[in-house]
């Protein structure tokens, strides 16, 4: 192939060209503007807060609140209770105080721990604010000499430092979150230069923002990574944003765009060098609940025989069950027929438990004639009733009473343990075990033993009765 | 290889034979006697257990309304029978305990104006005894139904299954019934919002001294101070009152007691708790004021709002002088003891 002079020269001209171009790249020239790396933003709490309605006036002093589902000022986008958490801060009326939420019972229906304060007409604001510490971590490029870090955080266009969440930004609450910075490596110090924290000082384009600068000393050359805190756990933070709408749904996320900016120092009136976008991301709260339903298991059972109930030995012949004490032929005159039975009782109630007992009769013998009683138990002293016992020590003293022992928790009083005496069943139930201290319990376990000793003349015959337990929940 | 061989006389025709087989034979019975041991099945320790749930409902209803509860009932023990019953109850004592009495309620209340209670289920029915077995699980669906004409009060029932007292045996026997109930807690109001009214009828400091010579009383320093308060419901409906004791001296010391909020019912009074609350349950404790040390006069109120009402707060105001009387005395004994020490070694000496 032939190529024509011309030709040639123009290939050559080119050629040089771009060897010259190529050269420029060996020698960069240095750039004004550069994005930071590894820019994030982590909110120790991402919950979206919570911004709804009441639904209807509310009385002073309700405890339990009924919310809008469908709120009717577009500010408030959250429906009903779906994001709220038991143990929450709800306000209800600005300028009420808060209360705790105790119960979240459906989807609109709230109990607070305490009443609200003051009366509240229908669509009053209710307000529970999830608030973040935000970590801002970043990794500055260019080299600025005694320059800035400023964090720009999205804010709402109006009332975003007022202490309530708004749907379209970060509220600055009603106390300056505290500002601090760390790290940058060895050309930049931190040391004696306070962060700042300013509500919507910065607009771009139409978006206000939130800003939060750390100022430093320092060449600023090869910087490292950098970390600032805006807020506290324990003081002023930004209010997480409420939903930005209400047909938000539990575990969907709004996500907001903050500016992580890194500016020439005072010289130049700290104008921004290099910028880099970061993604915010708050998540509507997915309440998961386990409920435990307040119960009562009350558990009756036989002992063995020669198994020792309240300090007394059950005859070997005497085994009892849940529903019988057959004391048989172990009824004498001169000596006491003792056998027991077991109790048992749990319960979550929050006031804990009873159990009363009562007898049908006395001991009665309904298959002789003139049906004889055996007697209600006198003990040896008095007064010996259905509520005192006293001691019964003296087969002298003939009748059927009980007493009863403490095997788990502290179900009998002290006074009505068997180191205090026996006591007769009455027809009029008694208070045999209670929750102590009350609250719910696991587990109270007592033995009731029962004692019999009839006199020389007491007629023959199988004398029966029934002993009545019932156990109930406090109220 | 041991062989075992039988005659036609069933006899072995080798001794030695007979001899191993004898062995065997022992060693083999006795293993099973022993696997025999192991192979007992526990008997199940006859029981009775019932298990209920809700154990307590509160319910504002309307006249002319009727609402429907579901309890279940479990039963972990022996197969029985279950009867059920309803019977109204009074409060007995100030803990939130009942005292059962009364005409029991079946299908058809005891008057034709007053709560009427059934059972809504198909094969169940209030009154009649149903058949529970080991480990079943039943529900009972009870239905309150409020007449027009019911006035405007407080009903409190209890809900009760029982099972019968064991069989007669021929011999002398005390038989026993197992009751577990539910309390139902009944308010009927025409518009939700019953007459609720209250008063605190005592509240004193307990470990407080000369209380009934002088307006206010001593205590130590070095006591806790342990609240009395007891509240009586004198309106026609039953509520759970909310609030606080708070306490606070001149030094400016301050405490508050929070108060568990527990139903007082109607015409009757109560003996309040405080709040206590640990991450699984919250629980009544006694009302008592924890501070290190306490010196001066101080001022306790316990400020109560009851039900839903704040326009109905009811209050108690006391005084109380906190001195470290334990620690004079100890001191007064200590100088003293040393004193007596020091004139015994004079003596001595």
């Amino acid at each position: 192939m032939y190529l024509s002079k011309g030709l040639v020269k123009f290939f050559l001209v080119i050629f040089s060209l771009t060897q010259f171009w190529g050269l420029s790249l060996l020698f960069p020239k240095k750039l004004d503007s550069a994005n930071l790396t590894n820019v994030s933003d982590s909110l120790s709490n991402n919950r979206l807060s919570f911004r709804g309605e009441l639904e209807g006036a509310h009385a002073a002093a309700t405890a339990v609140i009924t919310l809008d589902a469908s709120p009717e000022d577009a500010r408030n986008t959250s429906s009903g209770s779906a994001s709220l958490m038991g143990n929450e801060s709800l306000q209800v009326g600005a300028g009420n105080t808060a209360s705790t939420v105790k119960t979240i019972e459906s989807s609109t229906r709230v109990v607070l721990a305490a009443g609200i304060t003051d009366a509240v007409s229908d669509a009053a604001l209710v307000v529970a604010t999830s608030s973040a510490v935000h970590t801002v971590t970043f990794t500055p490029v260019s080299t600025i000499a005694s320059g800035a870090f400023r964090v720009l955080i999205p804010s709402s266009t109006e009332a975003n430092n007022d202490g309530y969440p708004d749907k379209d930004g970060f509220d600055f609450s009603t106390t300056a979150p505290t500002v601090s910075c760390l790290g940058g490596g060895s050309n930049i110090s931190f040391t004696g230069v306070s962060g700042t924290a300013s509500t919507s000082a910065v607009q771009v384009s139409t978006t206000w923002y939130h800003s939060f600068e750390c100022r430093y000393n320092g060449t600023g050359a090869s910087p490292a990574a950098v970390t600032m805190y805006i807020g506290t756990p324990s003081g002023g933070k930004l209010i997480n944003p409420s939903p930005a709408s209400t047909t938000r749904f539990p575990g969907q996320a709004d996500s907001y765009t903050f500016r992580a900016r890194h500016a020439y120092g005072i010289a130049q009136s700290y104008a921004n060098v290099d910028e880099t976008l970061g993604t915010i991301g708050v998540v509507e709260a997915v309440r998961v609940t386990a409920t435990v339903s307040p119960t009562l298991t009350f558990q009756i059972s036989g002992r063995a025989a020669s198994s020792v109930n309240c300090g007394q030995s059950q005859p070997s012949t005497v085994t009892t069950t849940y529903n019988t004490v057959p004391f048989g032929t172990s009824v004498t005159t001169t000596a006491f027929a003792d056998a027991g039975q077991q109790l048992v009782v749990s319960t979550n109630a929050a006031g804990g438990y009873s159990v009363t007992a009562s007898e049908s009769a006395q001991l009665t013998a309904w298959n002789v004639t003139a049906t004889p009683t055996i007697p209600d138990a006198t003990c040896q002293a008095t007064p010996c009733t259905t509520t005192t016992p006293q001691t019964w020590t003296s087969t002298s003293y003939k009748g059927f009473g009980y007493t009863l022992e403490d095997v788990n928790g502290d179900a009998v009083e002290d006074t009505k343990e068997y180191a205090n005496g026996y006591r007769p069943f009455g027809l009029t139930a008694v208070q045999v075990m209670r929750a102590n201290p009350a609250g719910p319990v696991d587990s109270d376990i007592a033995y009731v033993c029962y004692r019999v000793v009839v006199s020389g003349t007491q007629q023959s015959g199988d004398y029966e009765n029934y002993v009545i337990y019932i156990a109930t929940a406090t109220f | 290889m041991t062989k075992f061989q039988f005659t036609n006389k069933s006899q072995f025709s080798n001794p030695k034979h007979f001899k191993l087989f004898s062995v065997w034979f022992l060693v083999f019975g006795i293993c099973l006697v022993f696997g025999a041991w192991f192979l007992v099945i526990p008997a199940k320790a006859q029981t009775l257990s019932l298990g209920l749930w809700p154990p307590i409902l509160e319910v504002i209803i309307m006249p002319g309304k009727a609402i429907t509860q579901a309890y279940t009932i479990t039963n972990s023990g022996e197969e029985t029978i279950i009867n059920t019953k309803i019977l109204p109850f009074e409060p007995s004592g100030e803990h939130g305990n009942i005292s059962l009495g009364g005409p029991t309620s079946t299908e058809v209340g005891p008057l034709q104006n007053e709560p009427q209670f059934s059972f809504d289920n198909a094969n169940l029915s209030l009154g009649k005894p149903f058949r529970l077995r080991s480990g079943e699980v039943a529900q009972v669906i009870l239905k309150i139904r409020i007449p027009e004409n019911c006035p405007e009060d407080d009903y409190y029932d209890t809900l009760l299954f029982n099972t019968p007292p064991g069989a007669k045996i021929g011999q002398s026997v005390s038989r026993q019934a197992g009751t577990i109930g539910a309390n139902i807690l009944l308010t009927v109001s025409k518009d939700g919002q019953p007459l609720r009214k209250g008063e605190i009828i005592e509240f004193k400091l307990l470990n407080c001294y000369l209380a009934r010579l002088l307006p206010f009383c001593f205590t130590d320093s070095l006591s806790q101070p342990e609240f009395l308060l007891r509240v009586k419901n004198t309106g026609r409906a039953f509520f759970k009152p909310f609030g606080e004791i708070s306490v606070g001296g001149l030094l400016g010391q301050k405490g508050e007691i929070e108060i568990l909020p527990e139903n007082i019912l109607s015409q009757a009074s109560r003996q309040i708790n405080g709040q206590c609350q640990t991450e699984e349950k919250i629980y009544p404790c006694p009302l008592t004021w924890q501070p290190k040390f306490l010196f001066g006069p101080y001022r306790a109120k316990a400020e109560l709002a009851i039900g839903n009402q704040e326009e109905i707060k009811i209050s108690a105001q006391i005084s109380f002088l906190a001195l470290p009387f334990k620690l004079f005395l100890t001191v007064i004994v200590a100088i003293f003891g040393l004193i007596l020490i020091k004139n015994r070694l004079r003596i001595r000496a």
